[in-house]
């Protein structure tokens, strides 16, 4: 019997205020899992395009390892997995032999900041000294061969390197950058180093030819499959639907409930393309980031699967380290523009080796073959330089040390000539004192760049 | 003679006036028990919850914030359930009838209340002296805390007595007993809020003690305003009325009122109607509450952050919260819903479509308010670090609005008077919603169970519908409300008893047998040492560093120094080894040790100090193997591990007939060696656990518990514990046997590592197939047992120093 009939318009309008607001919330959530469902079998679509099935099925397999390694013509690049047993075996206790040396080097670091705390007078330097000689002689045992594969802690040699340039040992410090490979170079001690006066044109060579390499392309150098499989394979569960990240939320740590495939949809979307950002560390680089990650943000908030997670709308910090992030572009952004700094820093100390001052532009420094233009783009932080004469350098420089924020000795700190500023990078300033006395320029000719 | 009539008719009247109300004082107190009676119940309750929230969470309500609340409910109840039940069952006329003249009447209800108001205070403070104040941090009683003002205890006994007043007065002068319940709820913080004026006016803010005796000032003006005013009230109340004056007007509104009468062909339209139009006020007034509680929310920045640090939040989710419940209780207290209902069951109309015809606007209401929520969530942005990034999704929402919907409703059929239901619905709901969000945030209750707990009051209100209808719900509606609340509490303890008992532990005679192991290998051990790996020197704690000798001296006595640390372990010959057991420094051992062996290898006039390392090392291996902490024998494999590593260097076999070096191979233990002492470390610290649960050193793997179900740990972590001394157990021995069997593997995993894959893990095969020496030192993937089975338990030292091909301990199992 159809009900219906036995109501009038009064009886449907009450039924109708009663009932639409009920089947309205139904129809939103029957919306909401059907474009759960839907977006589900997007990334499944998606990552089915990218990864061989072997891989989805099981991703830690042996036969999931070998069907990557093929479609892909993998080769190990873990430096670690070319070497034998033995070797591998050696380079681990030479990196636990210089971790305690480390462990002196922060003893004597701790020591040091007592001493401004204590304002007394505290010279470790014969202490340091007896330090490195020990590692010196550690380190002689090893090959060149096996040196680049350890990876004891940079800042060791960091340090190490800055105290045999303050004891003038340039050729102990080439011998220390020479432990160093690629990005582990300390390309800011490396810039500030080139401040202090003394080195020769053959030491600079050598530091150049350790520092100089290639602009940040490593990126382009990568198949973008691969680089589609390094971003998003290590997360593969996770956009599976298979696991849950810990979030951090003030309430809420870990949540066993699954997470809405439009946020794991709009993660992947903004994975993949951030694997397809050129040159990483430019200025333009960054830009797209950004767009990508308020793109994300956009496609997450307007998910309406979002309202079927437990127990918040938001299930995911996009922040977290997993994901790729403005804060990786910008810290490669960063190292370029400090490499930049140094290989600036280097070019001038050596065009004053040759040309017998500083140059008065960084444009002056293509006569010696250092392109200064070279890669500008791909560091956002821009270089400054200036050539000032020394009455000048109070002023420019006030009271404050020159160098490895040590003193620079009283001779150094007076010497006749013109001095030059070369500012930018992270926060850096490198203030090259003149190799030689000079005679003492005019005072009110400063070069401005 | 006229002298003589009145001066017998006033010795007639005084007669009929009865010199005892005792009946009266009955009546009012058999009126009033149930609020009584409810509110000790409530007190009870809340401290069952706090009782659980403190052992399952160390979470702890504040006793002193629950405790004086309940004499202020009963304040804020008292009034207008004595008054406002007499309005509700039409004996207001029926009093005015009595020989008793209206202040009488007014001042005998007055003192009911007053005596119930004693004996609840009486209650509450007994309660508070019995169980403490809970959370201090809230206290002001507690002299030590911040907070604490001696004036306020008297502020709330006054300002409770105000409050009983204003009850009376509103409810003498408001027919509606919610809008009086309203006002009543308004005027109570009118002495607050002239403090607040009075800040305002001073222009400064004012002291805690300033406050505490302006709030007693305030009050006890308020309580003589107030006392005055609800006996005129109720004598006005009480008192004659004038007789209705009938004008052309008022008969020809009343009739055009008839006309208006809508008319319906179904049964279910009218009830909906009924149940929107006869409370079209409150309804407003609970949309009013929801619209300001849920707007404020939204626009208060730190949602979601630190509730108690925003003045406004807390009020603007307790009217929310109030509000929602609110929209529960509608559903069977309406005005005039007792006798609409028993019109409706008179004229046969079904209780099932009554039921869901009274359900019909209240839903209604909750699902637009649900939908609203889920449409603006779509608007903003949940990533700024404010309000929406703490937003409830819509699922979770759902939950909290129809629990609380759902008891609401179900308190609303049980309770037989409004203003019970207006006060016990909220707090019977959102302490439901509470302990069941609780149960699934920390103790792993699943959904289901969760939705059932939810679902049972509207289950249960459904089930009575056809005979509280009819007027005959008592006494099976306590039955039935028992069952649901056995059901609310119960079914969640349930599946949390029946999570623990699925975790593998011990049966019975296992955990004899083995506890028996572990008291006689105990018996026979002594006592251990403690040994600090780090680096020795003087003036290790820097802070006595007050001159650059000291500096200088500090700077050259910092060395790493075995002999000095395996010091206290030295014995004579012939003495057992002493047992000992150290931090978590090895590293630091390790690194000085390689460098060591490598300044040695390059310069072999460095034998001695080697020769120092190696000697040290043999002393702390004997003794970490001879204690029973199962960490030792951990760092003893490390300790082989490094020394196997030395003897299998080639420099090492010109030193082999050492006595240096020989020490150092029959230091080195055989597989049958190394499970004896495993095993027994592993009994004996779990032994102690066992029969010293206390002991914050005790026994501890750090066995994985969900952290949503962290609630349980306390009862699960034994088990956990169990099966991780069983999973050991069958690791030792497989390693013993130099067995193929990977099920104590999985086991570990599951129960220390399962929220990453078990190939990922570090008793996954990847893991296990990285040579030992390359993660000897790993803290932050530190297992118990990943070191055990592995191949350099089967290396023979003696091969190491004699066999050109040797068997590297760090050769391991290989594809």
């Amino acid at each position: 019997m159809n009900t219906m009939l036995f109501t009038n318009d009064r009886d449907r309008v009450w039924l109708a205020v009663v009932l639409a607001p009920v089947m309205l919330l139904v129809g939103f959530i029957a919306l909401a899992e059907f474009q759960w469902s839907r977006k589900d079998a997007e990334i499944d679509r998606k990552l089915q395009g990218i990864f061989p099935a072997a891989f989805l099925d099981a991703p830690y397999s042996d036969a999931a390892g070998e069907a990557l390694k093929t479609m892909f013509d993998l080769k190990p690049n873990n430096t670690q997995e070319t070497l034998s047993e033995t070797n591998l075996a050696k380079i681990n206790r030479i990196e636990f032999a210089l971790a305690s040396f480390r462990n002196e080097v922060d003893h004597l670091n701790s020591l040091e900041n007592d001493a401004v705390s204590l304002s007394v007078e505290f010279d470790p330097t014969p202490f340091y000294d007896d330090i490195y000689r020990r590692a010196k002689t550690l380190l002689e045992n090893v090959s060149a061969a096996d040196a680049i594969y350890i990876a004891a802690a940079p800042s060791f040699f960091e340090h190490w390197f800055e105290h045999e340039v303050r004891q003038g040992r340039f050729a102990d410090a080439i011998d220390v950058i020479s432990y160093l490979q690629g990005p582990s170079t300390p390309v800011v001690s490396v810039a500030k180093a080139m401040s202090i006066p003394g080195w020769t044109l053959e030491q600079i060579e050598t530091i150049e030819r350790l520092v100089n390499h290639p602009a940040a392309t490593q990126n382009e150098s990568i198949p973008p499959e691969l680089r589609r499989i390094e971003t998003v394979a290590r997360l593969l569960p996770w956009f599976q639907g298979k696991t849950t990240l810990l979030y951090r939320n003030r309430y809420y740590q870990s949540s066993p409930f699954p997470i809405a495939p439009s946020v794991r949809l709009a993660v992947l979307n903004r994975e993949l393309a951030a694997a397809e950002i050129n040159n990483v560390g430019s200025v333009n680089s960054i830009k797209k980031i950004r767009k990508l990650d308020l793109a994300c943000r956009e496609a997450i908030d307007s998910g309406i699967d979002t309202a079927l997670q437990i127990p918040l709308y938001k299930s995911v910090n996009l922040y977290e380290s997993a994901f790729t992030g403005e804060d990786d572009f910008v810290l490669q952004a960063r190292q370029l523009s400090d490499e930049r700094l140094a290989q600036t820093a280097i070019a001038i100390r050596k065009f004053e080796l040759m040309k017998g001052e500083f140059p008065a532009r960084l444009e002056e420094l293509s006569t010696i073959g250092f392109n200064f233009y070279r890669d500008q783009e791909l560091a956002s932080y821009n270089l400054f330089y200036q050539k000032f004469p020394s009455d000048q350098r109070r002023e420019w420089i006030g009271d404050d040390s020159v160098g490895f924020d040590t003193e620079l000795s009283p001779e150094l700190a007076n010497r006749k000539g013109w001095w030059g500023m070369l500012g930018g990078g992270h926060d850096t300033t490198v203030y090259f004192c003149p190799s030689g006395a000079a005679e003492e320029p005019p005072s009110d000719q400063a070069t401005e760049e | 003679m006229a002298t003589q009539v009145t001066t017998a008719e006033a010795t007639i009247r005084t007669n009929h006036e009865p010199s005892s109300t005792a009946w009266f004082w009955w009546k009012e107190s058999r009126q009033l028990a149930p609020l009584l009676v409810m509110l000790v119940a409530v007190a009870f309750l809340a401290l069952f919850f706090d009782l659980i929230g403190s052992s399952l969470w160390n979470f702890q309500v504040p006793h002193e914030a629950l405790l004086l609340a309940i004499p202020g409910l009963f304040a804020t109840g008292a009034g207008p359930l004595l008054v406002g039940q007499e309005r509700s069952t039409r004996t207001i006329e029926w009093l005015t009838l009595l020989p008793v003249s209206p202040s009488r009447l007014a001042i005998t209800k007055l003192l009911v209340s007053l005596v119930g108001l004693v004996v609840i205070w009486m209650f509450s403070l007994l309660l508070l002296a019995v169980t403490g104040d809970g959370s201090s941090k809230w206290s002001t009683l507690n002299p030590n805390d911040l907070l604490y003002d001696q004036q306020s205890i008297l502020v709330w006994l006054i300002h409770s007595l105000f409050v009983l007043l204003v009850g009376f007065y509103v409810s003498w002068r408001i027919e509606n007993q919610f809008y009086a319940l309203l006002l009543l709820i308004g005027i109570a913080f009118s002495p607050f809020i002239a403090v607040s004026v009075t800040s305002g006016l001073l222009s400064r803010a004012l002291l805690a003690k300033e406050s505490g005796i302006l709030s007693l000032i305030f009050t006890a003006i308020g309580v003589a305003v107030m006392f005055p005013l609800s006996l005129r009230a109720a004598a006005r109340t009480l008192g004659a009325k004038p007789a209705p004056s009938l004008n052309g007007f008022e008969v020809s509104r009343s009739s055009v009122a008839a006309a208006t009468v809508p008319e319906f062909n179904t049964q279910t339209a009218p009830v909906i109607w009924q149940s929107f139009h006869s409370a079209k006020g409150t309804w407003m007034v609970i949309s009013v509450m929801l619209l300001v509680g849920c707007l404020g929310t939204m626009s208060t920045p730190e949602f979601g952050v630190d509730i108690l640090s925003n003045n406004w939040l807390p009020l603007f989710v307790l009217l929310f919260a109030v509000a929602t419940s609110w929209i529960g209780v509608c559903v069977f207290k309406h005005d005039g819903a007792a006798e609409r209902l028993r019109f409706l069951a008179d004229r046969g109309v079904s209780w099932k479509r009554t039921y869901l015809a009274l359900h019909g606007f209240p839903i209604a209401m909750v699902s637009t308010l649900l939908l609203l929520f889920a449409l603006f969530n779509l608007k903003i942005d949940h990533f700024n670090y404010d309000a929406a990034s703490g937003m409830p999704s819509l699922l979770t929402m759902m939950f909290f609005v129809v629990t609380a919907y759902s008891v609401s409703q179900w308190a609303s059929q049980i309770f037989r008077t409004l203003i019970l239901s207006v006060i016990i619905a909220p707090i019977l709901a959102w302490t439901t919603v509470g302990w069941l969000s609780s149960a699934i945030a920390m103790c792993g209750v699943p959904v289901w169970c969760v939705v059932v707990c939810a679902l049972t009051p509207m289950l249960a209100s459904f089930v009575m519908m056809k005979h509280y209808m009819d007027g005959r719900d008592r006494p099976w509606t306590f039955a039935v409300g028992a069952a649901a609340v056995a059901i609310i509490i119960g079914l969640p303890i349930f599946t949390m008893y029946r999570r623990i008992q699925a975790i593998p532990g011990m049966t019975p005679s296992q955990r004899t047998a083995l506890l028996n192991e572990a008291r006689k290998a105990r018996s026979q051990n002594l006592r251990s040492v403690f040994v600090a790996l780090s680096y020795s020197g003087r003036y290790s704690d820097q802070t006595m560093l007050l001159n650059a000798e000291q500096l200088i001296d500090s700077a050259k006595s910092y060395r790493y120094e075995p002999q000095v640390i395996v010091a206290p372990l030295t014995t004579q010959s012939g003495e057992p080894v002493r047992p000992a057991y150290c931090d978590s420094a090895f590293q630091f051992w390790y690194e000085n040790f390689s460098l060591s062996q490598l300044t040695w290898e390059s310069n072999p006039e460095t034998w001695p100090d080697y020769a120092v390392f190696l000697d040290s090392s043999v002393t702390l291996l004997r003794s970490l193997r001879a204690d029973h902490h199962y960490w030792s024998q951990e760092y003893a494999d490390r300790l082989e591990i490094m020394l196997l590593d030395a003897l299998s260097q080639e420099a090492i076999r010109a030193k082999r007939d050492s006595e240096t070096v020989q020490k150092v191979v029959r230091s080195i233990g055989t597989p049958q060696s190394r499970a004896k002492a495993r095993r027994e470390a592993v009994l004996a610290q779990w032994a102690e656990a066992v029969m010293d649960p206390d002991d914050p050193s005790a026994f501890n793997f750090y066995g994985y518990f969900p952290e949503n179900a962290s609630g349980l740990a306390a009862w699960a972590e034994p088990r956990v514990d169990e099966a991780i001394v069983l999973a050991l157990l069958d690791g030792i021995e497989a390693a013993k046997t130099h067995s193929a069997s990977t099920g104590w593997l999985h086991d570990l995993h599951e129960l220390i590592t399962p929220t990453i894959p078990f190939e990922e893990s570090q008793y996954g095969p990847a893991w296990r197939k990285q040579p030992v020496l390359q993660i000897l030192t790993y803290q932050s993937r530190f297992a118990p047992g990943m070191f055990m089975g592995r191949d350099w338990e089967y290396v023979d030292p003696n091969a190491l120093l004699v066999n050109e091909s040797t068997v590297s301990p760090n050769a391991d199992e290989q594809e």
